[in-house]
């Protein structure tokens, strides 16, 4: 699906120059489940951030689907990324002035897709994630599990192929997070690629491949058996 | 505390450098556009206000009952008779009247401003004395007073005190006072006066003062204390008519008019000049509304600043949310807190106010040249601007920083830290509406803009009805200028650079003076056509370039047009007569043609004789503006008298250059003993209403200005909105949404209030400019064009403005905007 080849992120601020990730090789196939870990400040987001297209590497390739996105502008880049990736975060990142129903429709609004279609896609992929009986309900009247459920369901209403997810059981508790788990490892069954920052061993176990990052390298891959 | 309060809101405020900035300059610009405007309207109000008791001043005004006509003159001696007769009413009463002089000054000769005046004028306006003594200067009848700026014109380099002018070669004046310049708030122009005893004698009219029914005089009489002045007119008039004259009560009556309504009134026959020759400044009577609406302006101006001013404090202070929630943690109770905004919108209003004075000095000069006003920054150092300029401050400051005291103090400290940003109750929906009521003004003020344009260009571009091109005037102002006229006539149209050359009582920028009413054969006495008469010679209004709309011109070439002088022993006359449409129309012969050959008569009686002139009517003329555009074309009568101290040269195309040396020669040929006196037709016309023009291009630039400080309002507003939403339009741009798309969801948000605004401001601005376009005679159509037009502007600005502010923040990488906190 997509291959990072000596792929080097550097920012520069005052002179200084953090090298965030030093010459990364990964290949990523479709439909696999992969964790990447290591410690904070590891290069673990900028990575997800190149992957997902927010960001752009100082050298190296990227190669999306066999096309190199390198070199690619902010807008191109934008068309690609609404077509194939999903996000989720750690803080969720719902509007708080809009539903549930709204909040997830908003990943459709940019997509040229009839109202119609909009409202039947948003009530199936509510009922997938269980949180259909709360789409009036706004973001602040929902506890933490049921808002990252809502935010997976937008990430993933657009028939995105890959969901990148930074943490996504970072600020929830034991019961919630296994819930939010659950729910990746069923979408990964159904197909979709999954590519998730964690700092939990336990969740990582839910990928079949862990990528274990230090200073900006990789150090272990390991494959769960 | 206090002083600890002040000290953290200017840490507060340059921190926050941006907002601060914008906020302080908008209200800045605001107060100083305010500023201005009240100098001007303030300088307009205060016409004559230094006078001693102003309130209890009149200027006696008469009213002819026939034509309707109201002369600002009064009759040459029967002020005195008055004041005898009321001696409880009346404590004082004074006169002037103003005529142009040949004056020498050894071998120098000038023509100058002289006025005659009782030597109590000086008791009733107050110029200071700078050198000789009040109370003897002119008690000596060859004394004169001038003012400073007339010393230094005639006296350049000497001590004018002491020296001697000549009027017309004869009369020497020896300079017994130097007094102070004429405010430019006084509707006084003089600046050369002279004792009124020397009237008969300069004017060679020894009759002046036996002539009960003369008014070539100005008038003003201090009342005693509530006394009303309309009863006192009365009894005056009552007085007169019953002991001097019975015609006073029949064809006439008095009016007094109060000393600070003159600046107000436009319309008054024989007014004075308003332009003082020595110093050039001119100080045009105002209509009451064009001030008026200038004092709306500044209102609006400061509303919208104030407005904008709220606004961004209200959305600044929930960026601070966090910053209280930490205050309350650290111990702060919810009254300091309060307090604390209280006193920081207070210290940048007060900055701003500062600023404000700043602007104002650097712009009174130029903003006085384009009014034609000399504004004085000075003039706000009272303690009573200053002090009300600074509680308008104080309270745009409270008022400011009220909402955020009351709501961000009260909220709890936890929810506080916990919420990076917050929206207090009600807040987004309070400053939605605060948007709404500023573009509403913005608008309104620039739908006037286009209304006040469009008459503007309608009232200086409709047709005069005269051709003021290659027009030369030149006043006959003496005996020996008026005796040559026939032969300097005669010698110029012997030149083919001059197409004509005529004579006539009045031309156009100058005041029509006399009214005559006239009869008509075939109706009663009661059937009255009221004119203002004008005597012409041959060629009158070929050399204006006016048009007939029926019949011909007077002309020497039919006898029977020309009007023979009246007197005693010919107190029967006939001649020829022409009306212009508005006349015409009043006599009832809508057709001009219908007009034509009509019998028409004036009667009058005078000393005991019954006078008539039977005329006939040659031609109806075309209505020609006169004076302002501003009032319909006055009904006119054109009789062909032969006198007139107006010559009118035209030259014809390309040769005005030539025709004005001609000119010059031929007056120096034949009027050797005067300096010739000319203009140019076209430049007394452009004169005549360059003020007006540039008064209303000023209005124009004010409501510029307050648009733009609406739209700073905007920028800020859309600065905060976009900080608010940071995270949004990272969530939105990671779900796709290009930069494009931001932009045009954030611009929009604010712009659909600017469309919303419309609905105010239209029926507001329409309702006022009808009422303003009824000043005018001729007037626009009023469309929906400046309307749309306004409201088209103002969007575009609007979303301009946001537009700007949005792109940046659309441009913001999302993984910055979203990044965990
Ligand atoms: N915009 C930036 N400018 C400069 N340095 C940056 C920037 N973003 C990240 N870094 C640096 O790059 C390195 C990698 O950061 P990154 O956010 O990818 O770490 P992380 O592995 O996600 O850490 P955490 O587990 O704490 O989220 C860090 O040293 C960080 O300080
Ligand atoms: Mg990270």
């Amino acid at each position: 699906m997509l291959k990072l080849q000596d792929l080097t992120k550097a920012y520069r601020t005052d002179e200084v120059e953090t090298v965030a990730l030093n010459n990364v090789n990964i290949e990523i196939e479709h439909g696999e489940f992969v964790a990447i870990m290591g410690p904070s400040g590891c290069g673990k987001s900028t990575l997800l951030n190149i992957i997902g297209m927010l960001d752009t590497p100082t050298s190296g390739h990227y190669f999306f689907q066999d096309e190199d996105v390198a070199g690619y502008s902010e807008a191109q880049l934008g068309v690609i990324r609404k077509q194939h990736i999903g996000f989720i975060f750690q803080s969720f990142n719902l509007i708080d002035e809009l539903s549930v129903a709204e909040n997830i429709e908003l990943a459709l609004l940019y997509h040229d897709i009839p109202a119609s279609e909009r409202k039947e896609r948003v009530a199936a992929v509510m009922d997938k994630v269980g949180i259909a009986h709360r789409a009036k309900h706004m973001p602040s009247q929902l506890s933490g599990g049921q808002q990252q459920r809502v935010a997976v369901a937008r990430a993933v209403v657009g028939n995105q192929s890959m969901i990148l997810a930074d943490e996504p059981t970072g600020n929830l508790d034991t019961a919630h997070g296994q819930e939010v788990m659950e729910m990746l490892q069923q979408l990964n069954e159904e197909g979709t690629t999954i590519v998730m920052v964690t700092h939990s061993p336990s969740h990582a176990d839910y990928a079949r491949r862990t990528i274990n990052l230090l200073d900006g390298h990789v150090v272990t891959e390991s494959m769960r058996a | 505390m206090l002083l600890n309060h002040v000290s953290m809101s200017f840490r507060s405020i340059i921190k926050n450098k941006l907002y601060s900035v914008i906020n302080i300059a908008g209200l800045a610009v605001g107060l100083a556009v305010s500023i201005l405007i009240i100098l001007f309207v303030s300088h307009e109000t205060s016409f004559d206000s230094t006078v001693a008791d102003h309130d209890r001043v009149y200027r006696l005004n008469w009213e002819s009952k026939s034509s309707g006509s109201r002369f600002a003159t009064f009759f040459n001696p029967l002020s005195p008779v008055i004041a005898d007769a009321f001696p409880n009413d009346v404590e004082m009463v004074t006169r002037i009247t103003l005529s142009e002089r040949l004056l020498n000054i050894g071998e120098n000769k000038q023509y100058q401003t002289i006025s005659f005046v009782d030597p109590n004028f000086f008791s009733m306006f107050p110029y200071e004395f700078y050198a000789g003594d009040p109370a003897t200067a002119l008690s000596n009848l060859n004394g004169a007073i001038i003012t400073q700026a007339a010393a230094d014109v005639l006296f350049p380099d000497e001590l004018a005190i002491g020296k001697t002018i000549t009027l017309d070669g004869q009369h020497d004046f020896q300079i017994t006072a130097i007094i102070s310049n004429n405010k430019s708030n006084s509707h006084q122009i003089s600046n050369i006066f002279v004792n009124m005893e020397m009237l008969p004698t300069v004017w060679n009219d020894p009759d002046i003062w036996q002539r009960n029914f003369s008014d070539q005089l100005y008038h003003y009489i201090k009342l005693a204390p509530n006394v009303s002045a309309d009863v006192f007119a009365a009894n005056a008039h009552t007085y007169i008519s019953e002991n001097i004259n019975q015609e006073f009560g029949e064809s006439i009556s008095f009016i007094a008019q109060p000393l600070s309504d003159i600046h107000f009134t436009t319309e008054l026959q024989n007014e004075m000049s308003v332009r003082d020759t020595v110093t050039g400044l001119s100080k045009p009577a105002r209509q009451r509304s064009d001030i008026n609406i200038f004092g709306f302006v500044a209102i609006l101006t400061l509303v919208i600043a104030t407005f904008n001013f709220i606004n961004m404090q209200i959305a600044q202070s929930s960026n601070r949310i966090k910053e209280v929630g930490v205050r309350k943690v650290l111990g702060a109770n919810r009254s300091q807190i309060a307090a604390q905004f209280i006193i920081e919108s207070t210290v940048m209003s007060i900055i701003a106010l500062i600023a404000s004075l700043v602007i104002v000095e650097m712009f009174a000069p130029f903003f006085g040249t384009m009014l034609g006003v000399p504004l004085v920054a000075d003039q706000i150092y009272s303690l009573g601007f200053i002090s009300g300029l600074l509680l308008v401050s104080i309270l745009v400051g409270i008022l400011s920083g009220l909402y955020p005291a009351l709501f961000v103090s009260g909220i709890l400290p936890a929810k506080a830290i916990r919420s990076r940003v917050f929206e207090g109750v009600g807040s987004a929906k309070l400053r939605a509406g605060l948007v709404i009521l500023q573009f509403s003004i913005a608008i309104g003020l620039l739908s006037a803009t286009g209304i006040v344009n469009r008459q503007i260009d309608f009232a200086l571009n409709k047709p005069l009805g005269y051709e003021p091109e290659n027009v030369i005037t030149v006043r006959l102002n003496n005996d020996e200028a008026r005796d040559a006229y026939n032969i300097m006539h005669d010698q110029l149209l012997a030149n083919p650079e001059i197409t004509a050359v005529s004579r006539g009582s009045v031309i156009p920028t100058r005041d029509l003076s006399d009214g005559s009413t006239y009869l008509k054969e075939d109706e009663g006495p009661d059937f009255k056509i009221n004119t203002r008469r004008v005597g012409v010679s041959d060629g009158y209004f070929d050399s204006l370039g006016m048009q007939f709309a029926a019949g011909r011109a007077l002309s020497e070439d039919f006898l029977g047009d020309v009007l023979p002088s009246i007197s005693p022993d010919n107190a029967t006359v006939s001649g020829g007569i022409v009306l212009n449409e508005t006349a015409a129309k009043q006599a009832g012969w809508t057709n001009a043609n219908d007009a034509l050959g009509q019998q028409i008569y004036s009667v009058f009686s005078f000393g005991g004789t019954d006078y008539r002139m039977n005329l006939n009517i040659v031609g109806v003329v075309e209505d020609a503006h006169y004076s302002s555009v501003r009032s319909e074309p006055a009904s006119l009568s054109f009789l062909m008298t032969g006198g007139g101290n107006n010559m009118v040269i035209k030259a014809s195309d390309g040769n005005l250059d030539k025709a004005t040396q001609l000119v010059d020669q031929v007056w120096q040929q034949h009027v050797p003993s005067y300096p010739i006196r000319r203009t140019f037709l076209e430049e007394d016309y452009a004169s005549f209403y360059a003020v007006e023009g540039r008064v209303f291009r000023m209005f124009i630039g004010f409501a510029g200005l307050a648009a733009m400080i609406a739209c700073i309002g905007l920028y800020g507003l859309a600065s905060f909105i976009a900080d608010r939403r940071t995270k949004e339009i990272g969530i939105r741009k990671v779900l796709g949404a290009s930069v494009l798309d931001i932009v045009m969801m954030l611009s929009w948000e604010l712009s659909k209030l600017v469309i919303i605004a419309n609905i105010i401001a239209w029926p507001a601005a329409w309702i006022l400019m009808n009422d303003w376009l009824t000043g005018f005679s001729y007037r626009i159509e009023m469309t929906i064009m400046p309307y749309l037009l306004a409201g088209v502007v103002a969007f575009i600005l609007a979303y301009a403005t946001t537009s700007i502010r949005a792109w940046a923040a659309a441009r913001i990488n999302p993984i910055y905007s979203l990044k965990n906190e």
